[in-house]
């Protein structure tokens, strides 16, 4: 059978990194192929250039045997190609109708026909076997699980050949999944040739009949799921890298007093009844599917979200953290997973980004409100070598640095500023592999040294490798905390709910 | 989705759903009573015309600036185009003499500028705040120098016949107009593409453009339309003036934006609708007639006018605050 | 998230931009004098650049206020009101012996401080956009200075006054006292936005708000400082543009919200916030205020003039536009 859909020889470098190296993927009609890959491994790259959004440096696109040229999302689009993001593309303004016919109304001469509309979209979603959904509601009320089968949906409906779904089950439980792959399977039997882009491993080895394998941009595996097993994956996807990155040693954490607490930590809808405790010089490791909660609660622990109810101790006394105002003035410091909304200064300088928090202390005297830009340099100079930012100089500004570059530089933010406790939401999401390990390294030193870290990932092979201790989280609630080190499935399973053999 | 929410059919969740609409229309009851109290005519038939009539000009406008801002977008135009398609009909009036080349000027003219600030906006992406701004500027200028500032007659008797009842006794062309920009208003943001697109753009312009929607020219045409009304505008005025006048317009803009912003329309776009619209005009309509009825003198006018207005604004945001946490917390995440 | 797209020709367009970012428009200015030069033996003598300096001198200190505030993604379009307010109560105070001029001086500053202050309150507790919000304050403004110009008779003639004359006239060695006054407000700005806490907080609350808030920021604090700060150099712009004129009429003022916003964006200001600079401002306003001069020197009428400041305001936004490197 040829292949619907062929990648040949695919090159595509970004400055300072390459990220596809000679990269070979075949699709099939009526196959559901996986690409599975760490953060960072080029799976986004390779899509983004099918779904027009990127174009190779190198190599060929063959569909149906043809050779094509992608240059927009537009042509992809024409040429049967659809994608489905993370994030996903609806407008929370409109209806679900709405959102699935945006540019492709149905009018009756200039006027719109709602009714029309409305009943293609219900045929369309009853077709996909997704139910219980009153097309009439405008898009915000529905949870991410829905509107993830609503995006698929709108995709599905402008017929394509090749549809691309780039992790849609990070958020979903394990119901949620089935119904997505209910609806997959009926796709398939459609002829459409289907790409899942996952590191869940047992979803992959469940759900998908080939798969390729990415590592640091080039392609590691090509296999039929069932002749694999998930440990032969799992050394393809993270190589040596796996092994190097454990932590030296598991230090002794003295237990006696929690650096902070957090007790029974409500919010309706969102967290249940949280309690837990974070000491010094240990790395706790959050983790959970998206929306359970974790990066939710530290929102809150940090003063950036309010709770219904609840109580947090640092140091054994009782603080109201109402803004990360008190938060930072309380020794904490916070780095979100959305750096690029909620953590770079983009047009300022590396040396604004990391020192502008902290610029109280470099007045020339008490009062006089100059600042002694020479110490100030001096300083970050130091803390960004010994990060090793990668930067022109310290002046750059910070839009010019690579993913992974920004990432340390607003990490140097916080160092600048010694504190005590530091939590990273999604540390390594978008950043290259170099750089990745350099973070895995910073943080284990910064443990070392006494502070307290806690890191929240949806990533289990992050958490495994960096956690001392690991904290999993599921609708809200705190699942089960784990001091000794489990095995990848068992957390996964634990992640999603265990029991239903998935 | 849930199964529906027995909250949701409470008498609660319906009155905090449209609170911001409640809290307005509360604001110009008040209004209305206080003017009431120091003018028992002010409820009268004849007022409440005169209402409509004077206001003709701000109702025709605020249609387009509906467009605008459900689109995410501001015009602060109006006013000046306003003045410098009237003094340029004005001139073209007292030059050959013809109402019909006037009054098309007028109009083609407005039209003209909206297409123009249009494209500086949707095509070379410059802010419509400062792109209107200037307009407003420029344009008033252009209008006042070449009119030397002075106010130009215009006799004749098609303008007469536009503020002529021919029907019932009080419905004239003026009238007529009005309603049917805004009736059509009304269809075409509710049931044409060009309407849906207006709200798809308000909430997101690049997300509408990967849906393959020519974002570009759909913004183009919203600004054209706008202007366009505004020449509309400025032609009921001349009717109603029976001359153009340099100085009329001023803080045509303001009213328009906080007609449109005070009655719901959020101005970070997306969200709306002409019934929104319907109550701010109302709002706007009763604050204005009712100072001149006072005889408020023009100074402490300003004074009271732009304090009512922020207070209302404040208002506005405060109900729209208790709205947005009360819908948070009723629907899941 | 993806990698950040950069190729490597980007990086020869960022670096030509950024020299031209920099400097682009203080070639603009010193072209402009080039040109007028030429035209007229008699612009470079040292009186006429520092009688040109005294003229746009009311716009210049106005504009280092619309400098912050524009910093913080916000604008002002009621501080020709403002001068107005302040224009008026110094020559009230002082014209009714209620106290002497610099007293006088200092209230008009403080009240016009107040006024930014509320600005303030409006744009960031009750969160209503700044444009709407300053329109409409704007009026309010406007109500109140007209209403105490009232008791005036609507005018209030000022060169009795030692002071205001000094400030006028006089000179500090051979520099005139008002020039040497903006020079040091400038000095002042300059120094606050870049080499003081508060300053650097100022960039980063207007480059990226949430960001700000998530280090500990006091965003809110910053930005309402910002519209005081507008309040408080309208009100210094007012109080020179009454010893500039020597009385205080209903006219004193109006407009010059708009100069200092075509100061600002030719200064290469972004409407987002986070991308002003006062001295770039300030070259902006030496731009603006030769082209006004040059217009009135040769007759054309001030609705003319409104033209040409319109026009003005769109020419600098769409070369802001094209050459200021924006990812692509």
């Amino acid at each position: 059978m040829e292949p619907v859909l062929e990648m040949k020889g695919i090159y595509k470098r970004f400055t300072g990194v390459q990220a596809l190296k000679d990269v070979n993927l075949k699709l099939y009609a009526g196959e559901i192929h996986s690409l599975i890959g760490q953060n960072g491994a080029g799976k986004s790259t390779l899509m983004k250039i099918l779904s027009g959004n990127y174009k190779p440096d190198q190599g060929q696109i063959l569909l149906n045997g043809k050779p094509v040229e992608i240059g927009s999302t537009a042509e992809a689009a024409k040429l049967g190609i659809a994608i489905v993001y993370q994030e996903l593309s609806l407008l929370n303004n409109l209806s679900v109708a709405e959102n699935i016919f945006l540019g492709r109304e149905v009018t009756k001469g200039l006027s719109l026909s709602s009714k029309a509309m409305r009943a293609k979209t219900v045929q369309i979603l009853t077709e996909l076997g997704i139910q219980n959904i009153d097309v009439d509601q405008k898009l915000e009320v529905f949870p991410l699980a829905k509107k993830q089968l609503i995006e698929i949906a709108k995709a599905i409906s402008m017929k394509p050949s090749i549809l691309i779904l780039d992790e849609p089950t990070a958020a979903l439980t394990n119901e949620d999944t089935v119904r997505l792959f209910n609806t997959l399977f009926k796709l398939k039997e459609q002829g459409i040739a289907l790409v899942f882009i996952s590191h869940r491993l047992a979803e992959i080895k469940k759900y998908c009949d080939r798969g390729t394998v990415l590592m640091n941009g080039s392609v590691t595996a090509n296999v039929r799921m069932q002749d694999v097993s998930e440990l032969q994956i799992i050394e393809s996807m993270l190589g040596d890298t796996y092994k190097s990155f454990k932590r030296s040693e598991k230090a002794n954490i003295d237990r006696s007093r929690p650096f902070l607490a957090g007790k029974n930590i409500t919010l309706k809808d969102s967290l249940e009844d949280v309690s837990f405790e974070i000491y010094a010089g240990e790395i706790t490791g959050f983790t959970g599917l998206l929306g359970a909660g974790q990066d939710m609660l530290w929102r809150i622990v940090y003063g950036h979200a309010a709770a219904n109810s609840g109580e947090i101790y640092v140091k054994g006394r009782k603080c109201i953290i109402d803004r990360p105002l008190k938060a930072v003035q309380l020794g904490i410091g916070l780095l979100t997973e959305n750096r690029k909304e909620e953590g770079l200064f983009e047009s300022l300088s590396v040396l604004d980004n990391i020192s502008i928090p902290s610029l109280k202390m470099y007045r020339t005297a008490k009062a006089f409100p100059y600042i002694r830009v020479k110490k100030v340099k001096a300083d970050c100079m130091q803390i960004a070598q010994s990060v090793n930012i990668v930067m022109r100089n310290i002046f750059t500004p910070i839009k010019f640095l690579s993913g992974g570059n920004q990432q340390k530089a607003i990490l140097s933010r916080w160092l600048l500023k010694s504190l005590d406790l530091l939590v990273f939401i999604e540390p390594t999401r978008g950043v290259d592999v170099g750089a990745k390990s350099e973070i895995y390294r910073l943080l284990e030193n910064l443990a070392q040294k006494g502070k307290a870290i806690v890191v929240v990932s949806t990533d289990t092979t992050e958490i495994l490798g960096l956690s001392d201790r690991i904290i999993v989280m599921k609708d809200g609630r705190i699942r089960g905390v784990l001091d000794t080190t489990p095995g990848e499935e068992e957390l996964l399973r634990m992640v999603q709910g265990k029991e239903a053999a998935v | 989705m849930k199964a529906i929410n027995s909250e949701k059919k409470g008498i609660r969740y319906l009155f905090i759903r449209s609170l911001d609409t409640y809290t307005l229309l509360a604001m110009t009851a008040i209004l209305t009573v206080f003017f009431l109290s120091q003018n028992p005519l002010f409820l009268s038939i004849g007022n409440l015309f005169n209402l409509i009539q004077q206001n003709a000009a701000l109702i025709i406008v605020a249609v387009g600036m509906t467009f605008v801002v459900i689109s995410g977008n501001i015009d602060l135009s109006s006013g000046s185009i306003i003045v410098f398609t009237s003094c340029l009909a004005g001139i073209i009036f007292s030059g050959t003499g013809s109402i019909w080349l006037a009054l098309a000027a007028c109009v083609a003219m407005a039209t003209a500028i909206g297409a123009f600030n249009g494209l500086l906006i949707s095509r070379l992406r410059i802010n419509p705040v400062i792109v209107t701004l200037s307009c407003m500027i420029w344009a008033r200028g252009l209008g006042l120098a070449v009119t030397n500032a002075s106010s130009i007659p215009i006799d004749s008797a098609v303008l007469t016949t536009i503020y002529q009842p021919f029907l019932f006794g009080f419905i004239n062309i003026s009238l007529v107009i009005v309603a049917a920009c805004f009736v059509l208003g009304w269809h075409l943001l509710k049931n044409t593409r060009f309407g849906r697109y207006t709200y798809a753009i308000g909430e997101n312009e690049n997300t509408t453009e990967q849906a393959g929607v020519n974002t570009k020219r759909v913004i183009w045409v919203i600004f054209i339309l706008a202007a366009f009304l505004m020449g509309l505008a400025s032609m009921v005025d001349l009717a109603r003036l029976g001359s153009s006048i340099p100085t009329i317009g001023v803080n045509m803009e303001l009213d328009a934006i906080v007609a449109v912003v005070i009655g719901g329309n959020k101005l970070s776009g997306g969200y709306g609708s002409f019934s929104k619209t319907l109550c701010g005009l109302l709002f706007m309509c009763i604050l204005s007639n009712g100072l001149s009825t006072l005889g408020v003198t023009d100074d402490l006018f300003f004074l009271i006018k732009g304090g009512i207005i922020l207070a209302a604004l404040a208002a506005q945001i405060t109900s729209n605050n208790v709205k947005s946490s009360y819908m948070r917390a009723i629907h899941a995440k | 998230m993806s990698e950040t797209g950069y190729s490597l020709r980007n990086t020869r367009r960022e670096a030509a931009s950024g020299f031209l970012g920099k400097f682009g428009i203080l070639i603009v200015a010193i072209l402009i004098c080039i040109a007028f030069s030429a035209a007229s033996d008699k612009f470079l003598t040292l009186d006429n650049m520092f009688n040109i300096f005294k003229q746009i001198s009311i716009v210049a200190v106005l504009s280092i206020g619309m400098t912050f505030v524009f910093l913080v993604g916000g604008m002002d379009l009621s501080a020709g009101a403002n001068i107005l307010l302040s224009a008026v109560v110094t020559g009230a105070l002082i014209t009714s012996k209620i106290m002497p001029a610099i007293p006088a001086m200092i209230v008009a500053i403080l009240c016009c401080g107040a006024m930014g202050f509320i600005n303030g309150v409006f744009v960031e507790k009750f969160k209503i956009n700044p444009v709407i919000v300053t329109l409409g304050s704007q009026l309010a403004i406007k109500g109140i200075a007209l209403i105490i110009l009232r008791n005036y008779n609507q005018w209030i003639w000022m060169n009795k006054d030692e002071t205001l004359k000094f400030v006028n006239v006089g000179t500090i060695g051979p520099v005139p006292v008002i020039l040497v006054i903006v020079i040091v407000l400038y000095i002042i700005a300059y120094l606050l936005l870049i080499r003081t806490n508060y300053g650097r907080q100022v960039y980063a609350v207007g480059g990226n708000e949430k960001a700000a808030v998530l280090c500990g920021l006091k965003t809110v604090s910053v930005k309402m400082w910002c519209y005081i700060i507008c309040g408080i150099t309208a009100g210094m712009a007012g109080i020179i543009a009454a010893c500039r004129l020597g009385m205080v009429n209903t006219q004193v003022g109006n407009g010059m919200e708009f100069d200092a916003v075509t100061a600002v964006v030719l200064g290469g200001a972004s409407l987002k916030g986070g991308e002003a600079n006062v001295l770039k401002t300030l070259v902006g306003a030496v731009i603006v205020g030769l082209i006004m001069n040059f217009l009135t020197l040769n007759g054309v009428h001030p609705n003319f003039q409104k033209v040409v400041t319109g026009g003005f305001i769109l020419l600098a936004a769409i070369i802001n536009r094209l050459t200021i490197y924006r990812k692509a």
